[in-house]
């Protein structure tokens, strides 16, 4: 029976038990650093309350992980996937509360440009996760140490949802589209946001109705066929979260306006010369949103006068979609690295600057790191016991189905223009028009 | 194991060739074929539904189509269209 130190008060679970070696590695500086991480970065200009952060969300996954790792050392399915000791099944719960332990400030936003400007590289997707695997693994910041070489070895392998490492249902788990890292996160950004009727999920029913598929254990988890309308949540809440939160046209302005405001600090302002060392303890434990914000008000006045912009809420506006080819931007930035969106934005600039325009952002679902709207339920599947073979749910369900009918153009790609007075021109949107006809392909 | 390069070519030749056939669900099946980790898969699917809203433009059809057929499971992906 696994003996907890501490009992931590959480809104959406109730408790959360703590062992003393998860207090000792809490209680790290490295791991209180994420009390200071906001979870949504500038969602809470729309939604005051979005403040919480990534120290939260990190318990309620290893809190999953919890209920995972019981599920499959109880069903003997862990030991089909090769789990045999209890520190096996410990590297799940280790992993949810490790998995954001390399968020940079202000959690996704920061990605691609500290990608790009940092490590030289166009995949950023899953940088922080790449961040995190470096900070276990040193054992400067201490964690090595309480985990054990052998954990601390494997849990980056987890997080990074390493199918060549791992089985293909412990890597699902923690990195799929319902993974226990989004059951948490779909729940408590609800639950601060002032939404929580969109994420209603049941998600202990989900994380026990993991089966594997008989013959053949490398394919995609299956769930059984009592957990459909447990699913059919999650789904439900990828489309009502992502459109009112994640993708909510005022957060992503904010978010896009800061990426631009970065960007501008490390390419013409030396913003790496500040950060050289950022992967020493003594920088990182204390690099939060605080202290970056500081950093880029010292760095040059230019800069300081582009956050006011973000701080004061001077946003660019969306031009109205009806106006633009949307069809040839999301082909654009379905290809596109960060590096060559923004050459293109700068490019649309210079082009229109007659106009007096001052930024024009793309921005389309697939540029962002959640889950999006109604489509993640063709990549799920249930077992059917009767046929002996799974099914897609998206075949089956009702609700899925009318989903998936929802027009997406809505929401394919969208176009911010500042100042915002822009959108209503109508010579500078013949005129944007052209240009991104002749230069976004 | 599929990396996300492919996607946009494959999303939009799934579209060019699906006779009438519901895109995503071709997807769906195309996606379960290999394995695709459903991280993955959900890229892919918003690709397909884009591709399926706004069309293909005519003038890239030919340079999709020839640079799918180098993808290494171009058969199964022509098995699944079938």
């Amino acid at each position: 029976m696994t003996i907890y130190k501490k009992v931590i008060r959480d809104p959406i679970y109730g408790y959360i038990g703590i062992t003393p070696e998860q207090l000792r590695l809490i209680n790290l500086p490295v791991f209180q650093r994420l009390r200071r991480i906001s979870q949504l970065s500038f969602a809470d200009f729309v939604y005051p309350n979005a403040t919480h952060n990534r120290f939260s969300h990190s318990l309620g996954v290893m809190r999953l992980g919890r209920i995972a790792s019981g599920y499959l050392k109880d069903t003997g399915i862990g030991e089909e996937l090769d789990l045999s000791t209890e520190e096996d099944y410990m590297t799940i719960e280790w992993a949810g509360l490790l998995h954001d332990i390399g968020h940079l400030p202000f959690s996704h936003v920061c990605e691609p440009v500290f990608a790009h400007f940092i490590d030289n590289t166009n995949v950023w997707k899953d940088y922080h996760v790449d961040l995190g695997s470096r900070i276990i693994t040193n054992p400067e910041y201490g964690i090595s140490e309480i985990l054990g070489d052998e954990i601390a070895e494997k849990v980056p392998h987890l997080i990074k949802g390493e199918s060549s490492v791992l089985s293909r249902h412990l890597t699902e788990i923690m990195t799929g589209i319902s993974s226990i890292d989004r059951l948490d996160y779909l729940r408590r950004d609800a639950y601060h946001a002032g939404v929580p009727e969109y994420a209603i999920i049941d998600s202990d029913r989900i994380i026990k109705s993991l089966l594997i598929y008989p013959g053949d254990p490398l394919l995609s988890p299956i769930f059984k066929a009592k957990s459909l309308y447990a699913l059919e949540g999650v789904v439900l809440s990828y489309f009502y979260m992502y459109r009112t939160v994640y993708y909510h046209h005022t957060v992503r302005a904010l978010c896009l306006l800061f990426q631009h405001t970065l960007w501008d600090a490390f390419e013409k302002y030396d913003l790496k010369d500040k950060l050289d060392d950022i992967l020493t303890p003594e920088f990182w434990n204390h690099f939060d949103d605080h202290t970056f914000l500081g950093i880029l008000r010292e760095l040059n006045e230019d800069i300081r006068k582009s956050l006011e912009r973000i701080v004061f809420r001077k946003l660019p506006k969306i031009v109205p979609i009806s106006k633009l080819n949307v069809g040839r931007i999301f082909r654009f930035l379905s290809n596109a690295t960060f590096a060559e969106k923004m050459y293109i934005e700068r490019m649309i600039c210079e082009y229109l600057h007659e106009f007096g325009v001052e930024d024009v952002l793309l921005d389309s679902p697939i540029v962002i790191p959640y889950p999006r709207s109604s489509l993640a339920e063709r990549a799920i599947y249930i077992w059917d016991e009767t046929e002996k073979e799974p099914y897609n749910i998206a075949e089956d369900s009702p609700h899925m189905l009318t989903l998936s009918q929802v027009a997406e153009k809505q929401l394919a790609a969208r176009v911010y223009v500042y100042p915002p007075n822009l959108r209503s021109n109508e010579r500078f949107i013949d005129e944007l028009n052209e240009v991104i006809k002749t230069e976004v392909r | 194991m599929m990396n996300r390069d492919y996607l946009s070519d494959l999303a939009a030749y799934i579209v060019i060739h699906s006779n009438g056939e519901e895109p995503l669900q071709i997807g769906a099946k195309i996606s379960r074929n290999l394995h695709m980790p459903s991280i993955i898969a959900e890229d892919f699917f918003t690709m397909v539904s884009a591709a399926k809203t706004f069309g293909v433009p005519e003038e890239l059809r030919k340079e999709i189509d020839e640079r799918v057929k180098k993808i290494e499971f171009y058969d199964v992906i022509t098995r699944i269209l079938k």
